[in-house]
């Protein structure tokens, strides 16, 4: 058994790419990475172990995998049937049109076609009938060439990828890796160790560089970039197609490849990439933090603080040297205040709130968001709340309390504050404002709570503490209650003011909304 | 068990991972080469000293930067950059993106003979000012103390740990704690004018309660310690 090593980001991709291209050998059940046949493959926490059998009809997944992910065939196939089916006598200039751009750009098949030409609408579906036919018929050409071209990309030219191969690519790439891998026949270097994995001997003639991938960042020209001004860098054949994999760990979207990179173990590398490639699909407008939030939910527990603070996402494209790579810089305290809440957070998950354009905001995605940003600031609340006076918040007071909880405990934690508040001083706060609603109930005067609520919002909006203190005291002695006595906090700090006044406002509302009652 | 104890602060720090040149990543405390070649060149070792190294410490974020490096280059007409004679090659400029770990405080306790521990914290500040990780990363020494470690039954009174620490594979699994698992470089064989190193499992954990097995302790700072090593 071959062990592979959890290394740098490419290193990962190609761990990755490797696990996806031989998607048969593993399954997930319940967010674990299973081995279907242990014999051939093995996933441990930071390495999985191969036989070098897992390597019997690799070309054929290999090529699949690239074929599929390119997906061009496809997009031309159905292409051709759609021209096909509006091609009539009114259509036929546009669809030539089309049909020669669809063409153009496409050398192997252009080629077969040869002229095309055509006069009329029947001449015309006479040539997009013989592409198809063409397409369908030589499929296996095209999937070669295709391959080829695509992994040109990432790969730049080294065997079957070379620009002197016109043909039986996948019989090259066969007799260059799929058999010498298999029966581990690969001519050995005497001399040196693969100084990537550190383990097996070096492949003849094999070293570590832009010839594997040009995103890598090292030529031979490169000197003083390596120790000694020696870029010999010898590498077996495992760690060899490894690298070779890392097109299959990215993600596509619009020409665009991302990949996820953390530490924690291959079983989370592969769950976070696999969870990005849903949370891309599902929204690409703001992937990130929709992943991130996302990925929070479902880590059962996260190895390291480290690794909330040192999730990357890379960044590459088509002949760009040099990836992007962006960093959620999560700093070691917010990475525990995330950490240490993970409960919390995860019931505010299906929470949302409508804005007046009727977008719906996911508060918990807000809510990380500005954590993020280190802009965390009650603007937040005071559109939850608004939305709550218009039955338009779908989240339990219970929930809406943890989250000011929240923010007590972030202000403390993260920003360092010292406030003399406490969770519990919170609650009563809450429960003064039930207190203040049940009598409100029991005076038959349930109508009075929008004008009340309304008028407390806005104090909190301005951060006016006179007008909500006038409010309150006027309130509570219409009604017989006494005055919280809680509320001198709120008279010395403004944040004591805002989470003090949230939690009295959140009791008020408490059975006043339905909706929030059937969300319940 | 008596060791020396040498606690260190960096504004800024990049423990490079090896294979990294687009794109360096970090571990998130030095290595056992990295600190192994700290302790090698203090004390101007002329050969191998055979030693044990506890890493422990923290830092307060990671943050991204991007650098322009200087790289040689191809020689050919496109490139305009400095030209280097000696080499022959032109100098370009590339960028280079470097995670940092930003305000690290670390604490390193070295076990090995006394004359060397000696002579490390007698050279610690009279050569150049020391730097650990990259050269221009300097440290600031705050404090070099041969202390006592004592043997701590877990079982008996648990310990959290409050700080990131590397643990050998093996001790991990004595105490029964997961964490992030790294296999590391530990120290090189030069042959045939390349480096070949030989690599040492750890795991690197940030905040887990020890209940299981014995660990040495630094009862004056209250760590524990795992001395990794030959």
């Amino acid at each position: 058994m071959e062990k592979i090593y959890l290394g740098d980001w490419l290193y990962n991709a190609g761990i990755v790419g490797f696990l996806r291209i031989n998607n048969h050998l593993w399954d997930v059940k319940d967010t674990k990475l299973i081995s279907k046949d242990e014999n051939l493959l093995k996933i441990e926490d930071n390495y999985i172990e191969i036989d070098r059998k897992i390597f019997d009809g690799f070309t054929d997944r290999f090529f699949d995998y690239a074929f599929n992910l390119y997906g061009r065939y496809d997009r031309k196939l159905n292409r051709f049937k759609e021209l096909l089916e509006n091609l009539n006598d009114g259509t036929f200039k546009d669809v030539y049109k089309d049909f020669k751009e669809e063409v153009n750009g496409f050398t192997l098949l252009k080629n077969k076609l040869g002229d095309i030409k055509a006069e009329n609408s029947q001449e015309l579906k006479d040539l997009i009938e013989k592409a198809i036919r063409i397409l369908e018929q030589d499929k296996e050409e095209f999937l070669e060439s295709d391959v080829q071209i695509f992994l040109r990309s990432f790969n730049g030219q080294k065997s079957f990828l070379n620009k002197t191969i016109t043909k039986d690519r996948k019989k090259k790439f066969y007799e260059d890796f799929e058999e010498p891998l298999k029966t581990d026949s690969n001519q050995k270097d005497k001399k040196f160790t693969c100084v990537i994995c550190g383990e097996r001997p070096a492949k003849k003639d094999t070293n570590y560089d832009t010839g594997f991938s040009p995103v890598f960042g090292l030529n031979k020209d490169a000197v003083n970039f390596a120790w000694n001004f020696n870029t010999k860098l010898p590498s077996c054949d495992i760690c060899e197609i490894v690298y070779f994999c890392y097109f299959a760990g990215l993600t596509e979207l619009n020409g665009k490849y991302y990949f996820v990179n953390l530490d924690d173990s291959v079983e989370s590398l592969m769950l976070a990439n696999n969870l990005f490639k849903e949370e891309l699909e599902k929204s690409p407008e703001n992937p990130f933090i929709d992943f991130f939030t996302e990925y929070l939910l479902r880590i059962k527990k996260s190895q390291a603080k480290y690794t909330l603070s040192n999730i990357n996402f890379l960044e590459t494209e088509f002949k760009e040297t040099l990836p992007k790579v962006f960093s959620f810089n999560i700093d070691y305290k917010t990475a525990e205040f995330i950490e240490e809440n993970h409960e919390n957070l995860k019931s505010l998950s299906k929470s949302f709130f409508i804005l007046p354009d009727k977008t719906r905001v996911y508060i918990l995605t807000e809510f990380l968001n500005l954590i993020l940003k280190k802009d965390l600031n009650y603007g937040l609340l005071y559109k939850i709340f608004k939305s709550a006076t218009q039955d338009k918040a779908y989240v339990s007071n219970y929930n809406l309390q943890r989250l000011i909880i929240m923010y007590l405990l972030y202000k403390q934690k993260v920003g360092g504050k010292e406030m003399g508040l406490e969770e519990k001083s919170l609650w009563a706060m809450y429960m003064q404002g039930k207190n203040l609603l049940e009598r409100l109930k029991e005076r038959d005067a349930e109508n009075k709570i929008q004008s009340i609520a309304y008028k407390l919002l806005n104090a909190l909006k301005i951060g006016d503490v006179n007008q909500f203190m006038d409010v309150m005291m006027r309130v509570h002695m219409a009604y017989d209650l006494e005055v919280p006595g809680l509320l001198i906090k709120a008279l010395q700090d403004k944040d004591n003011f805002y989470l003090l006044g949230y939690s009295f406002l959140n009791g008020l509302l408490g059975k006043e909304n339905k909706l929030q009652e059937d969300n319940q | 068990m008596r060791v020396l104890r040498v606690k260190l602060y960096q504004e800024f720090a990049c423990y490079r991972k090896p294979m990294t040149y687009g794109f360096w990543e970090t571990y998130p405390l030095p290595p056992l080469s990295t600190v192994k070649g700290f302790f090698h060149n203090v004390v101007e070792a002329k050969e191998y000293i055979p030693a044990r190294y506890g890493i422990q410490g923290k830092f307060k974020s990671v943050v991204l930067d991007m650098q322009s490096m200087y790289k040689f280059g191809r020689k050919d007409s496109e490139n305009k950059g400095v030209y280097i004679e000696g080499f022959n090659k032109p100098l370009l400029k590339s960028p280079i993106y470097v995670s940092n770990l930003y305000a690290v405080e670390l604490t390193i306790y070295i076990e090995s003979k006394l004359e060397h521990l000696e002579k490390f914290r007698e050279n610690l500040l009279n050569l150049e000012y020391p730097s650990l990780g990259r050269k221009e990363d300097l440290v600031r020494v705050d404090s070099v103390d041969m202390v006592e470690l004592t043997e701590r039954d877990l079982f008996e009174d648990s310990y959290y740990i409050k700080n990131g620490i590397y643990f050998s594979k093996e001790k991990a699994k004595e105490l029964e704690v997961n964490g992030i698992n790294y296999r590391m470089n530990f120290y090189y064989e030069s042959k045939n004018g390349m480096r070949f190193f030989k690599k040492k499992d750890v795991v690197y954990v940030d905040n887990k309660n020890l209940e299981f097995g014995s660990i040495l302790y630094d009862k004056e700072e209250d760590k524990v310690v795992d001395l990794i090593g030959d």
